[in-house]
């Protein structure tokens, strides 16, 4: 019963600013068709989009809902499983959005989905509707769920370990790593890295878009496990 | 029938000992005082209760259920805690309509009469309010939410007088309709001593006394007359504190009265409960 209430309230919370992120996507839409010549101009990928606003939406979807739901004596695992319980909804909804958005926007201006770019060869053949609206599914479930983990390790951390946190992995990606790459890794073992990355999402190699669904789920339960561990002793801080 | 028992609870924060070894049963339907000074432990019990946090040891039985992440045991417990938890874009009816998704019992009629008689607006958005009307707003959902434990830490916070006065007979009315055990965290304790039962009194993290008012008050009584007669009364007896106004004196004793010795002119009542609680407390 509880859990029904507290993912109403969660699915509320999120309700709002997916509504607010579609208006604007129509918007957006409509001025840049209406300001771009035909043909000279394209407009690709909402997809990618979502995933950000939803990632966003994770982002924001611990502190204030853990708070209020502990006030109302919501126990800390029926809280994640309620957070789930109003992202799946969410992101489904929106993955058939985007697909719905991406069939009228191609009628009216020169539109591309981002499954359609990276999937071009293989949509033919094995892309069709349902793989294309799963790969939206998983990879927005796995956008909220980074975002909320995110959140949740920020908010389980001390001020120290934020500070080295919020400094140490900007850090690692713009200078450790482009150094270790840079001084360490032959060019074999780059090519070697973006290939594996490639076929892992199904860029290239032979398993198409499926992969990439599997990447997305994988990364979503691995997440889901670290979030329910982060969230199953977290206390209730003042500030 | 509700009760909730504290066994043997003890907090750590890293290396500070909040609470030792703390057990207490609150009975069913009783309206107990959880008393202390700044920083003894009292919030940190009411957080326990509510499994806000974690005991470092022990643990607290609602219906013989454990608190610890337990749907059915928590939604026995309201707790008004000191900070506003609430979104501060909520409206009050807004989080009135949302407590009784989560407490079905919540009284949505009583609340709104509530709001009138506080003149607290139901279209108010939390963040506007001022921190008596946040108190207020807060009270009025822990006193609507109609479940057999009410915990409520520093109540009166920012309340004025009139308020102030108001909350304790709605909080009486509210009592004696709808039964439950209330339990107050508060530092006014002259204005709530005529409303607890129990007296549970904690001190650096240890549970000092958990009895019942009478019996507190019987340990020690007041002595009121003219400052010489006072003073050659409780001449050589344990005194707590007093008061003198013009050539009247009140003194507060410890001890056990012999009522066959009070001289002509002095008059006997209850003692303070808050002069013997900064006489436990200072020890």
């Amino acid at each position: 019963m509880r859990l029904k209430t507290a993912s109403k309230y969660i699915f509320s919370e999120i309700k709002n600013s997916v509504l607010i992120f579609y208006l604007i996507i129509v918007l957006l839409t409509i001025f840049f068709s209406s300001a771009t010549s035909e043909g000279n101009s394209s407009f690709n990928g909402i997809e990618m989009m979502s995933a950000i606003f939803l990632f966003v939406v994770g982002l924001n979807s611990f502190r204030k809902n853990y708070l209020f739901l502990m006030s109302n004596g919501v126990p800390r695992r029926t809280q994640f499983k309620s957070f789930f319980l109003a992202a799946i909804p969410v992101t489904v909804g929106m993955a058939v959005i985007d697909l719905a958005l991406g069939a009228i926007f191609n009628r009216i201006t020169n539109y591309n989905t981002l499954y359609g770019l990276l999937y071009q060869d293989k949509t033919q053949s094995t892309g069709n509707i349902i793989i294309s609206l799963l790969w939206s599914i998983t990879l927005y479930l796995c956008a909220i769920t980074l975002g909320y983990f995110i959140t949740l390790a920020y908010y389980r951390m001390n001020k120290i370990q934020k500070i080295c946190v919020s400094i140490g992995v900007p850090v690692f990606f713009t200078m450790v790593l482009p150094y270790i790459i840079y001084n360490f890794c032959s060019t074999t073992t780059v090519n070697w890295v973006y290939n594996g990355i490639s076929t892992m999402f199904g860029v290239t190699g032979s398993y198409g878009s499926i992969s990439a669904v599997a990447v997305f789920l994988v990364c979503t339960i691995l997440l889901s496990v670290l979030s329910y561990l982060l969230i199953r002793k977290a206390p209730v801080k003042e500030n | 029938m509700s009760q909730m028992e504290i066994k043997n609870i003890t907090k750590k924060f890293a290396d500070v000992t909040a609470l030792e070894n703390i057990s207490l049963k609150l009975e069913e339907n009783k309206i107990y005082g959880l008393l202390g000074r700044n920083g003894a432990g009292k919030t940190t019990l009411l957080n326990l209760i509510t499994n806000r946090i974690f005991p470092t040891e022990g643990e607290i039985l609602v219906n013989g259920e454990n608190v610890i992440e337990n749907d059915n045991a928590l939604s026995k417990i309201y707790f008004m805690a000191e900070n506003n938890y609430y979104p501060e874009n909520m409206t009050v009816k807004k989080a009135f309509n949302w407590t009784k998704e989560f407490y079905t019992d919540f009284d949505s009629e009583y609340a709104a009469e509530l709001c009138e008689k506080f003149s607290l607006k139901l279209n108010q958005k939390i963040k506007t309010l001022s921190t008596g009307y946040t108190s207020i707003f807060k009270m009025i959902l822990a006193l609507s939410c109609n479940v057999p434990f009410v915990l409520l830490d520093e109540p009166v916070l920012g309340l004025d007088a009139n308020h102030r006065d108001l909350f304790y007979k709605e909080l009486l009315k509210n009592y004696s309709e709808k039964p439950k055990t209330i339990i107050i965290s508060t530092h006014l304790i002259e204005e709530a001593a005529d409303i607890i039962e129990d007296v549970i009194i904690i001190k650096s993290g240890k549970l000092i006394l958990n009895e019942s008012v009478e019996s507190v008050l019987s340990q020690g009584y007041a002595i009121t007359g003219s400052i010489s007669a006072v003073d050659g009364f409780t001449a050589g007896k344990n005194i707590l504190g007093a008061d003198t106004i013009g050539g009247i004196k009140c003194a507060y004793v410890l001890g056990h009265l012999d009522k066959a010795g009070i001289p002509d002119g002095l008059e006997v009542t209850k003692p303070d409960l808050q002069k013997l609680f900064i006489h436990m407390t200072n020890r």
